[in-house]
């Protein structure tokens, strides 16, 4: 009977299966990367580290409103538009709190997903330690090596993520290898207990790293030995200043203090100074010549190693990132073949009026940083043409502008590499931590800074230089690095956003009544249009007088020129609503909350919820 | 070898060729009204000869003289046997439809119906037959209590939501178990209704735990037509139709348009001028409005007439030793949708060969190919960059008059970037699907020893998923420069994405079954085991920066014009390896009792947590064949009482999310000088990876069941019907938790505890059973209660339905212990300010001293008249902590109820179903009525909204009496120009009744059709979707439209509109 036989072929078919079932399900693929797969070679580790600072063009991210965002509302630079949303105030310089529009109850559009701002940090910041954590089983990094440099990289990234969480958030969770079940909820972490984890990173990544010009050092958009320094410098400096901290409540009346011992402060300006002396030793880089070299090579995406520039956010040009979109100057949309920019752009933030006064007439830096007009289209003519604020309540930033570009902007992301890094300002740190540890260096390279802008030789002492003190340095720093999300955070370590903010409301004042420092800024401005074809065919632009002190003649449609119109500048009444005349008003409604009481941002509702019980609002915010 | 194949041949011969010593037998078959049955097979038992009656239902058969007993037997009728005798033979078959010897599937084998201990619902081919649907589980709308099928819009290819009992799961699919034949599948789409012969879906742990980690949420069984012994047949049934849109939405005229926009310029710092004049001109001229001709956009692009073309032809016989199926069949349908239409072929042949009388074998092939053109209204699948890019808006409130200045000057940001016309938006998200499917079944049975049997089956089956799309220079991910460039200008891109899948399954399983074993006892047992085992990987081709001109033909046909960026991914294995048991005793046949035994071994979970165990019992009472119940005969036919409880598992999770996984994908972010692609960590949900933390303590979601029923008949039959109350309790629910600030989106996680309860009850009656005229009635309802015990350590957490990125109107679905999943949160209407509530000051309204501040959600139209609402916590202004519970998504109960009935040679049947109690959020009105974007147009509801403008002269009306005045009839608030809110007023009753479908056929009769050597010729006409009883403002009642998370059901956003369609159809036999 053949059913004889088929019955054991059934047992032997069954049983065959029953063998092999402990196998059976373990399952792998063969596109499954794993540890080893990713971390092992240079190559593969390449795309791993890429992968960290992709984190930068994700939306909601540094891409648009982190860097570009976060660091202004400062006694320099502020919000414009901002008073169009509250009813009947007028502020300019308010916390990160309304400026970001977070909200600790109402979950704000973007704070409320999973790509909300603090979770793309955290998600650099798990990219960082996977990396950290495969190279160093898999990878063999030593200084010298590309893993090592691959390593450095990730150490720094990480380190630059941390920074900037307790720049914006002060205490944080500290995760330093991946989430695992044992660390994805924990709650904050004192920030000089994360300090500290990363100074020693940065120091380490210094050494691994290699310096530019090596394989993945080509380009100052990736880290390189330079960056891990100067970086490691700001950190040290900030950690050694004033912060808030969550035990200062909204209603103490010193929010602010500095939490590191003297001998600590001491060891930390020592780190700062001995990382910028490195590089300043190496000399890997250098002043650019002039100051709109670094900017407008910046726009052309011609920045190079060797140079000014250390260290900017990597986006692909013309792709991704909106540094014009936010910080440019503004220029309407210019539909003509060949224009710079087939959209609107810039214009988001604005320049305090006096800060214009403040700088010396000679410093090539003022007329590249502050500018009184936007650029519009002449529909008419059918051509671009710079506009003339209605008044002096108009300074617009004009460090990056679309007329730079060597591609035209046709959509909101232009893909401009941010400049987080560069030479002038390692020359000022290192004046700042000589000065505070009594060297006798500080002095030259701060006036070298000077002398740049001055147009003197660097390496001549000149008759702009000044003596080396701290006051001078934070003015120097105002006038070197305004706009470039950079002011804000020397404030706060200086324990002076209060103080100087409020000094800038009485410096307006004193400006609208022509007295104390801007006793002599003229009030009445006279301007007149001409053509230059070499921004762009037919471009009209502004010839100006009365911008500099003492420019107080009367210019009139006769004047052997001609042409000249008459404006009242500083005393100016506007008629429409976005341009403010220099009121008590304006003046006076710098923010709504003390800014030492506000430094930090709350924790959006979204994480509060999600931290299950591990994270609350400090700093006086409401849970 | 040789030898055996000569046997079989021999065999085969023999069977064919037979013949002996012969007889002659007379007879007539008809049913239980006296109608001649055309067609039923008659058999002589114990041989192979076969007859089929004729026309009138008379057989003169010549069998051996040896045979004793002829088998009858006709479809949708009991089989019977009946002893030969002299004479004529006059044979009643009973019609089965309420025959509880009706047989039900019921997973690795089958059960009558009345020895079920478990609860099964079915629905039998009768009730398939005669009424042509598109999809299969249209074919099941309404049939079976305690199953909800929900048709989640009305594209051709919509997704069908099928829900047995509710869900366990939070965040996973919900979804049933789908066997066909036998193996398990993803879903039944490729199935066409035309091979359908029953469907039975297993609704509580008894039945379900057989299929052990995949049966938390019911099992369906589909078991699709084989052929039947007897002279070949040929049928054709095919139908065509046209359909059409249900309901348009109603839009202001271009006057009303004109006026609301001149409002909202006017409520803007007074932009008239720049934002009102340049496009529509003066104020003065606003009348010139009333004579223009507005543009239908929902006419133009939901308005064509659609049309359907289905033709099914199979062919079916066989002998007693070996039977055929051949079946093709093709749906053409054109939808209602520009651009949108749908194609599917099906072919399958299917073998019942029986070589010797203790084995069987069956093998079947089966092909299926669907090709799905056009872009739909919107995509919950993900592929979709931005709901920015949903259709049904732009059909909807796209400006009705061409405004020249407003498309050709690119100024305006709210013109330029949100809102195209919906041809542009059609064409710019075009979308080309087609896939394949290849099946191949075999199985083997034999039959070693009496009461023994042995069964093998192994199945394979290839899946290919041709997904392209196509990214216009309108669309988002263009637009906001997610695709690359070309020429430094934003530019088209495609994507083709190919999905193929392999499965492979195999089943062995040993059956022993013994009458008597002990006096008037019988047993049944089965042992088996499976595997299962399924392999994907897929292949995904992003090219961008193709010639701006190109259109999505052009792009798909060169796709070597822009910059190719290419993925290739395989995945994990899936693998399911497993042992299960079953006993069912039977005593006297009044005592039921059942046990099943399932152990899984899986895949997707880490060693250590791969094996469950799943075990249920299940007992029966068949009261009426009590001895004490004697008395009650004439009367009660039925009455069985059963219950049972058991576990079944749920491990809708992707495969090897416990293992953290790397995977490359390109960018375009990054400078030319890095890498062009990074490495995303996580874990796969579907075809991709998402950033989910993986868990290696993952184990399945268990649920148990508790179910207690009763069967019960009366009148022979006449009525019968079923009540069954259950309540199952999920644990360890499988959970993909939000982890935000983990550098993670989501964390899988097996936390809390759901609860399903509820009650189902259906009945049939047979009203009128006459020989001309029969009536039959069938009536079901449900209900079922969801409630979340507990969520481990959270109170709660929200799930966004994402269809706009504004906080006030997102995360609407808030899931609390104690509280069902779907519930919407949101803010509550209480009407609308007055002039009272504002005092004109300095050129703005500003609110009174106690006054709620709303301006956020009123935008520019804050002052007399804005939106109010709920001030809960008495803050002064509208927060996040105002959200009340709003509305919830569960029904209070649902059902249907039909109608069959034949006159004559004339049949008639009607079904309706209906929903009753639950809430809809009509997201599409929130956005509608809101001019939160400039120059969209508006819902009617806003025609008589409050305004402050002076007609007249086109100023601001500032005085407050003068205000209230004008607005004595204003019947809603003004129309809110700041941010989109999920209100209570966008919260509306979903419940409706709808005519499902209404169908008149005729049979032709029977002695005019035998002498065209026609069987069976039957005409008939079907309306769809005939008629809905609702209080739902939008398009339709029935939606689900942002499904990528089962706790945001019920939410209407840009769904595609519902169609009524009717066909004209014919069933052929030869």
């Amino acid at each position: 009977m053949k059913k004889y036989i088929i019955l054991p072929l059934f047992a032997l078919l069954a049983f065959g299966t029953f063998t092999s079932c402990s196998d059976i399900l373990t399952v792998s693929s063969a596109s499954n990367y794993s540890d080893d797969i990713v971390f092992g070679t240079p190559d593969q580790a390449n795309i791993g580290i890429a992968s960290i600072y992709e984190i930068f063009a994700e939306n909601n991210s540094y891409r648009n409103r982190m860097w570009l965002q976060m660091g202004t509302n400062t006694d320099l630079e502020y919000r414009s538009g901002w008073a169009d949303t509250k009813v009947g105030t007028y502020t300019k310089v308010d916390d990160l709190f309304s400026l970001y529009s977070a909200n600790t109850t109402v979950a704000e559009g973007y704070n409320d997903n999973d790509a909300n701002p603090w979770n793309r940090v955290y998600g650099g910041i798990e990219r960082s330690n996977l990396a950290i954590e495969g190279i160093r089983t898999f990878g063999n990094p030593a200084a010298g090596n590309d893993m090592g440099q691959l390593l450095g990289e990730a150490l720094t990234l990480r380190a630059f993520f941390f920074y900037d969480l307790i720049k914006w958030w002060g205490d944080v969770p500290a995760r330093f290898v991946p989430v695992n079940a044992d660390n994805i909820y924990v709650s904050k972490t004192n920030r000089d207990v994360i300090y500290d984890h990363i100074i020693a990173d940065l120091q380490e990544a210094s050494t691994l790293l290699s310096a530019p010009g090596g394989t993945f050092t080509a380009t100052t958009q990736r880290i390189s030995k330079d960056a891990a320094r100067g970086l490691l410098a700001r950190i040290c400096l900030s950690a050694a200043g004033y912060s808030m901290r969550p035990d200062s409540t909204a209603s103490d009346s010193i929010a602010i203090k500095i939490t590191v011992s003297d001998t600590r402060k001491a060891e930390l300006y020592t780190i700062a100074r001995n990382a910028c002396r490195d590089i300043i030793t190496d000399g890997h880089y250098k002043l650019d010549s002039t100051y709109k070299t670094i900017f407008y090579q910046q726009c052309q995406n011609n920045v190079t190693p060797g140079r000014e520039v250390i260290w900017q956010l990597p986006y692909k040009f013309g792709n991704r990132g909106r540094m014009l979109y936010n910080l440019g100057l503004p220029r309407e949309a210019d539909s003509r073949t060949g224009s710079h920019n087939t959209v609107a752009v810039g214009g988001q933030f604005k320049v305090m009026p006096s800060f214009f006064y403040d700088f010396d007439k000679n410093d090539t830096r003022r007329d590249i940083t502050v500018v009184p007009y936007k650029v519009v289209k002449n529909v008419t003519l059918n051509v671009m043409e710079q506009s003339l604020a209605s008044g002096v309540t108009g300074f617009n930033l004009g460090k990056w502008r679309s007329e730079w570009l060597s591609v035209p902007i046709t959509g909101t992301d232009d893909g401009v590499a941010p400049i987080v890094l560069r030479y002038a300002d390692v020359l000022l740190m290192f004046a700042e931590a000589d000065l505070f540890l009594n060297g006798t260096e500080g002095a030259d390279y701060f006036n070298q800074v000077r002398r740049r802008a001055f147009g003197q030789p660097l390496n001549t002492p000149s008759a702009y230089d000044l003596p080396l003190t701290l006051n001078n340095i934070k003015q120097e720093r105002a006038f070197e690095l305004c706009g470039e999300n950079i002011r804000k955070y020397d404030l706060i370590r200086w324990g002076e956003l209060k103080t100087k903010i409020d000094s800038a409301s009485s410096n307006l004042t004193a400006l609208r009544n022509g007295t104390g420092n801007y006793a002599t800024v003229p009030s009445i401005i006279y301007y007149k249009m001409a053509v230059d074809s070499t921004i762009a065919p037919g471009e009209r632009v502004l010839v100006i007088y009365g911008l500099n002190r003492g420019e107080t003649d009367v210019k009139t449609t006769t004047d052997p020129t001609g042409g000249w119109v008459k404006k009242d500048w500083t005393k100016g009444i506007s008629s429409t609503s976005s341009d403010f005349y220099l009121s008590d008003g304006f003046n006076t409604h710098m923010y709504l909350q003390n800014p030492d009481k506000r430094q930090l941002l709350p924790i959006m509702h979204q994480i509060i919820l999600g931290s299950n019980g591990k994270l609350s609002n400090d700093y006086g915010y409401g849970n | 070898m040789k030898n055996r194949l000569f046997m079989l041949i021999a065999f085969l011969a023999f069977s064919f060729f037979s013949f002996a010593q012969q007889k002659t037998v007379k007879g007539t078959v008809k049913d239980e009204r006296g109608e001649p049955i055309i067609g039923a097979t008659i058999v002589a038992k114990g041989t192979t000869k076969s007859i089929i009656s004729d026309v009138n239902g008379n057989f003169s058969f010549n069998v051996p003289t040896s045979a004793t007993t002829l088998i009858v037997s006709s479809i949708g009728l009991d089989k019977k046997e009946v002893e030969i005798k002299e004479g004529t033979l006059s044979i009643v078959l009973k019609d089965n439809a309420y025959s509880l010897n009706e047989v039900v599937a019921i997973g690795y084998g089958t059960q009558r119906k009345r020895d079920l201990t478990g609860s099964v619902s079915s629905v039998s081919e009768k009730s398939l037959r005669d009424i042509p649907v598109a999809t299969v589980a249209e074919a099941l709308t309404g049939k079976m209590p305690g199953v909800q099928v929900t048709t989640t819009e009305g594209s051709p290819d919509a997704e069908i939501k099928i829900r047995v009992r509710g869900g366990g799961s939070i965040t996973q699919s919900n979804s049933p178990l789908y066997i066909v034949d036998g193996f398990a599948r993803d879903d039944i789409k490729d199935l066409s209704p035309s091979e359908i012969k029953t469907c039975d879906v297993l609704k509580d742990a008894s039945s379900t735990a057989i299929y052990g980690s995949r049966g938390a949420n019911g099992v369906l069984i589909i078991t699709t037509k084989s052929g039947e012994p007897g002279k070949t047949r040929i049928n054709y049934a095919g139908y065509v139709g046209i359909k059409n849109i249900t309901k348009e939405l109603a839009v202001l005229s271009p006057y009303q348009f004109a006026r609301k926009q001149y409002e909202r310029a006017l409520y803007g710092d007074n932009k008239v001028k720049s934002e009102y004049e340049t496009y529509f001109g003066s104020f003065g001229d606003l009348d010139l409005y009333n004579y223009m001709n507005a543009t239908n956009w929902q006419d133009e692009t939901f308005g064509r007439t659609g049309t359907t073309q289905n033709h099914s032809l199979s062919v079916t016989g066989g002998t007693k030793t070996f039977d055929y199926d051949a079946t093709f069949s093709r749906i053409d349908d054109k939808a209602i949708m520009i651009m949108s239409d749908f194609t599917r072929n099906n072919a399958s042949v299917k073998f019942n060969i029986k070589p010797i009388n203790w084995m069987k074998i069956n093998l079947a092939a089966r092909y299926s190919n669907t090709v799905v053109n056009g872009s739909g209204t919107n995509d919950v699948t993900g592929t979709e960059k931005s709901t920015n890019d949903s259709r049904v808006k732009s059909a909807v409130v796209y400006q009705p008059i061409n405004l020249t200045n407003l498309v050709a000057q690119n100024d305006d940001e709210d013109a330029i970037s949100n809102l195209y016309s919906p041809l542009v938006n059609s064409q710019d998200n075009n979308r080309y699907q087609n896939t394949s499917d290849y099946k191949l079944n075999g199985g083997l049975t034999i039959t070693p020893f009496k009461n023994w049997s042995l069964n093998s089956n192994f199945g394979w089956e290839r899946t290919t998923k041709n997904d392209e799309r196509f990214y216009g220079l309108s669309s988002y991910f263009v637009k906001d420069g997610g695709a690359g460039k070309r020429n430094n200008l934003p530019a088209p891109a495609i994507s083709f994405r190919n999905t193929y899948t392999t499965v492979f399954q195999n089943s062995n399983t040993i059956n022993f079954k013994k009458d008597n074993i002990l006096e008037s006892q019988d047993i049944n047992v089965i042992v088996g085991e499976e595997t299962y085992m399924k392999k994907s990987n897929y292949h995904l081709d992003d090219i961008q920066g193709m010639p701006q001109t190109y259109l999505s033909h052009e792009a798909w046909a060169n796709p070597d014009s822009g910059t190719i960026k290419s993925q290739d991914y395989t995945f994990p294995d899936e693998v399911l390896f497993s042992f299960f048991g079953r006993v069912n005793y039977d005593i006297q046949g009044k005592y039921l009792l059942a046990a099943t035994f399932r152990a899984d071994g899986s895949s997707k979970f880490a060693k250590g947590h791969r094996w469950g165990y799943f075990p249920s019992f299940s007992a029966g009472w068949r009261i009426s064949d009590e001895e004490f119940m004697v008395d009650t005969k004439d009367w009660l036919s039925n009455l069985k009482l059963r219950a049972s409880y058991g576990a079944s598992g749920n491990n809708n999770i992707s495969n090897a999310a416990y293992m953290r996984s790397y995977s490359l994908s390109p960018t375009n972010w990054l400078p030319t000088d890095f890498p062009q692609s990074i490495m995303t960590v996580g874990s796969y949900i579907a075809d991709k990876l998402v950033a989910v933390m993986p868990n290696p303590d993952l184990v399945w979601e268990t649920t148990i069941t508790r179910n207690v029923g009763l069967d019960w008949g009366f009148l022979n039959n006449r009525i019968s019907g079923t009540i069954e109350a259950y309540k199952n309790t999920t644990k360890n629910l499988l959970i993909q938790l939000p982890v935000s600030g983990s550098g993670y989106a989501y964390k899988w996680l097996n936390m809390g505890q759901t609860s399903n309860q509820g009650l189902e009850f259906n009945v049939n009656a047979s009203l009128v059973q006459s020989k001309d005229f029969n009536l039959d009635f069938g009536f079901n309802i449900s209900t079922n209660h969801n409630n979340v015990d507990n969520l481990g350590t959270f109170t709660s957490y929200q799930f966004n339905e994402a269809w706009t990125s504004q906080s006030e109107a997102s995360n609407s679905f808030v899931v609390t212990p104690g509280s069902p999943v779907g519930l919407i949160y949101g803010y509550k209407n209480i009407g609308r300010y007055d002039a009272s509530d504002f005092t004109w000051t300095s050129g703005k309204w500003v609110a009174n001293a106690g006054v709620v501040d709303n301006s956020a959600i009123d935008g520019l139209s804050w002052g007399p008249g804005a939106m109010k609402l709920f001030d809960k916590d008495g803050s002064g202004s509208i927060t996040e902590a105002d959200r009340v519970v709003i509305g919830n998504t569960n029904p209070k109960h649902y059902g249907s109820f039909n109608f069959t009935s034949n006159y004559k040679n004339v049949d008639f049947s009607a079904n309706f179903n209906w929903v009753y109690g639950n809430q809809i959020y009509n997201a599409n009105k929130v956005e509608m009525c809101s001019e939160y974007y400039k120059y969209r147009n508006l819902l009617t509801t806003m025609q008589n909204s409050y305004s402050q403008v002076d007609w007249a002269t086109g100023e601001r009306i500032t005085d407050p009496a003068l205000l209230e005045a004008a607005n004595a009839n204003a019947d809603i608030w003004a129309v809110p120009t700041g941010r989109y809110a999920t209100t209570s007023w966008a919260i509306e009753d979903g419940s409706f009744l709808r005519l499902n479908n209404l169908t008149i056929g005729y049979t032709l009769p029977a002695d005019l059709m035998s002498n065209l050597h026609v069987q069976k010729l039957r005409v008939y006409c079907t309306a769809y979707n005939l008629y809905t009883l609702t209080k739902y403002s939008g398009y339709d009642p029935e939606v689900d439209s942002r499904r990528s998370s089962p706790a945001t059901p019920g939410v209407d956003y840009s769904a595609y509109p519902k169609s009524r369609s009717f066909n004209v159809g014919v069933n052929l036999t030869f």
